[in-house]
């Protein structure tokens, strides 16, 4: 039997998905702490020995594709002119692409936000800014500003193409990457993050990766094929839309909780917007990733409770939870983030902290629909961001969800918690992704999506009138 | 759905919206000139008498062999309330000139023309407004495009008054609007006129 190796090089643990060439069929899994601090390598073969010695039959291992997020993932920053529009679109971009955005810069730049690039180190920084034919000034002087910083390796223009040349040559250094590609905002009323996306990508691959030293030998490089959130989402639009846009879906949107940040990921045809509704902000994507990093179960949990107090004081009051004894749990869990719970009351906390960060990612990654009164115009409607209240389908993953006791529960929690403005989704059925098949079936896609669409189905399979765990 | 039951087909024609039911099942020729498309069976005296001006505008121009001084200058467009007709006629007379057009739809509130145009960068910004509050939106956008160092000339056009406390009709402001440093022009030839000005001097 030829198999495939989907690997997912992790920040905590490698994880090693064994399938058979062709068919897809899951032939077993294991995993192994990530050894980053000698060769990822090393860990990679244990867990694959791991894996393979679960294989009943003779295996002949004949392809190894891996996604990785180990040595800090990929880091991108993102810069445009207009918070809700360029640099907003770049950010999105470059969150599609997998990529970790933690510095977003809009407006007219200067040196405070030059320091705040050089303070970042990012992998690649993605300059937008303009529409095509229209602002060239602004550009020009972000340009210039960033231009200027030592430590910036990969630029990306993706700005007005009247002067998309102009810019590249301004940040052109020795040893430094500067790619143009199409604009992210050609258009006041259309984005175009895929060239971005795909630039990004490439970079990841054939320049981020081997800085990273993670490996001493070319085995690592030639095996990585992207970043990890990237395969996810690959899965994704696979799951929503299928090979050719007819998948039963019609929608998927994956929550993969994490200690330091909580992950949405969503797949879903754009409908059409009713003419009395007016849009703001930038036109809807039917393939989106946000990442919330102020929402973690371990290091983010202090502004989890921040930003929902009231309502898991409320949660916890009947176990003898008050504001002070939260406090106390949430500094316990940022100073040590290997805990386990291990009573019932620390489990209620780590119960209402995934709750909360469930409930506000989803109210954060869809859109949003108010009824807006004004003088002078009356009743208005006003849509931010995309409707995905039809979605039928909710994945859940990440480590306090694929361990937990009642993982699909919390989901329902959360879904449950949404707004009356929100759109997010309002019934979908809920799985829970256990086996981390996501990230491999992104992988596997790349190279035979019919073999993903099947592994794919170990997720959905059944599941359509039942809640269920793979 | 059940075409059968009135509350079901008003809900789907409630939630379709009065101009998506428009597109889709208005009687009248298929002719892109007119809002939606398609052109009326019958107009209004409004629509008409617009339209014809309109027509007369760009029939003028043309023969005038005019020398293409708004061809590719940036004109943004947009309503500061739900009247479509307006804009779409403001719209279709820049396009028909080559202008640029930069569609900022209806509704719109200073601070969203402020954003696009710092992406866009126009030439000129051209509002209509119909619902009372055209003093207080342009102070909003002047100070908002004063404040992002943009220096596009603004127009503003429609019913140019404002709802004031101590009066039971909105009072005509254009004074005022041109103390701000807003362009009143009195007709859609006018604001065609003095954007044609801008064109040339740009061009010189």
């Amino acid at each position: 039997m030829r198999v495939w190796a989907l690997i997912d090089f992790g920040s905590t643990f490698t994880k090693v998905t064994l399938v058979e060439e062709g068919s897809g069929r899951l032939l077993s899994r294991a995993d192994h702490p990530t050894t980053v601090e000698t060769d990822v390598i090393d860990g990679y073969r244990c867990a694959l020995d791991r894996a393979m010695s679960r294989v009943v039959g003779k295996a002949d291992l004949t392809t190894e594709l891996a996604a990785s997020s180990a040595g800090g993932g990929l880091q991108v920053a993102a810069a445009g002119l207009v918070a809700e529009l360029t640099a907003s679109a770049a950010q999105q971009a470059a969150l599609n692409a997998g990529a970790k955005v933690r510095l977003v810069l809009a407006g007219d730049l200067d040196e405070v936000h030059r320091a705040k690039l050089a303070n970042d180190r990012p992998e690649i920084l993605l300059f937008c800014g303009g529409t095509d034919g229209g602002q060239i000034d602004k550009v020009l002087h972000n340009a210039d500003v960033l231009a200027a910083i030592d430590n910036l390796d990969n630029v990306v223009v993706a700005c007005n193409s009247d002067i998309a040349p102009d810019v590249a040559r301004r940040f052109r250094r020795p040893g430094r990457t500067v790619q143009v590609v199409a604009n992210v905002l050609p258009d006041i009323d259309r984005l175009d993050i895929e060239p971005a996306r795909q630039v990004i990508h490439d970079t990841f691959i054939h320049h981020v990766i081997r800085g990273k030293h993670l490996s001493a030998g070319p085995e690592f490089e030639a095996m990585v094929t992207m970043p990890t959130p990237e395969a996810v989402l690959e899965a994704v639009r696979l799951l929503a839309f299928g090979r050719d846009g007819t998948a039963e879906t019609n929608g998927v949107i994956v929550v993969d909780i994490g200690g330091a940040t909580t992950d949405v990921h969503s797949a879903a045809p754009l409908e059409e917007q009713p003419s009395y509704i007016t849009r703001a902000g930038l036109p809807g994507l039917s393939v989106m990733r946000s990442v919330q990093g102020d929402l973690g179960m371990r290091w983010g949990a202090d502004s989890v409770v921040a930003a929902d107090q009231d309502w898991m004081l409320a949660e916890l009051a009947p176990v003898g939870v008050d504001s002070a004894s939260l406090q106390q749990a949430v500094l316990h869990r940022r100073s040590d983030p290997e805990f386990i719970a291990a009573d019932d009351v620390a489990q209620r906390i780590d119960n209402a902290l995934a709750t909360s960060c469930l409930s506000i990612s989803l109210r954060r990654h869809c859109g949003t629909l108010n009824t807006v009164y004004s003088p002078g115009r009356g009743t208005q409607f006003v849509q931010r961001g995309v409707d995905l209240r039809n979605i039928p389908l909710m994945i859940g993953t990440g480590g306090p969800l694929v361990h937990g006791r009642d993982s699909r529960g919390l989901l329902r929690a959360a879904v449950a918690r949404r707004s009356a403005d929100s759109l997010s989704p309002t019934n979908p059925t809920i799985v829970i992704d256990r086996n981390y098949l996501l990230a491999a079936a992104g992988l596997l896609a790349s190279r035979d999506p019919e073999a993903a669409e099947q592994l794919l189905g170990l997720l959905w399979k059944g599941s359509n009138d039942t809640d269920q765990d793979l | 759905m059940d075409t059968q039951d009135p509350a079901r087909v008003l809900l789907i024609m409630k939630r379709l919206g009065a101009a998506k039911y428009e597109e889709m099942f208005a009687p009248g020729e298929r002719d892109d000139s007119y809002l939606r498309g398609k052109k009326p069976v019958l107009e209004t005296d409004l629509v008409r008498e617009t339209n014809l001006k309109r027509d007369v505008l760009l029939r003028d121009m043309k023969q005038m062999n005019d020398d293409g001084h708004i061809r590719g200058l940036k004109v943004l467009v947009a309503s500061t309330d739900v009247h479509e007709f307006a804009k779409f006629l403001l719209t279709s007379t820049f396009q028909a000139l080559d202008a640029r057009v930069i569609d900022c739809g209806i509704n719109r509130d200073p601070e969203d023309i402020v954003k696009v145009a710092a992406e866009t960068a126009p030439d000129v910004i051209v509002l209509t407004t119909h619902n009372g509050v055209a003093r207080s939106f342009a102070t909003r956008l002047m100070d908002e495009l004063r404040d992002q160092r943009l220096h596009a000339p603004v127009f503003m056009g429609g019913v140019l008054n404002e709802d004031v406390d101590g009066s039971d009709v909105p009072v005509d402001v254009r004074a005022d609007l041109v103390r701000l440093g807003v362009q009143v022009p009195p007709s859609l030839d006018g604001l065609v006129a003095a954007v044609r000005a801008i064109g040339a001097r740009g061009r010189t």
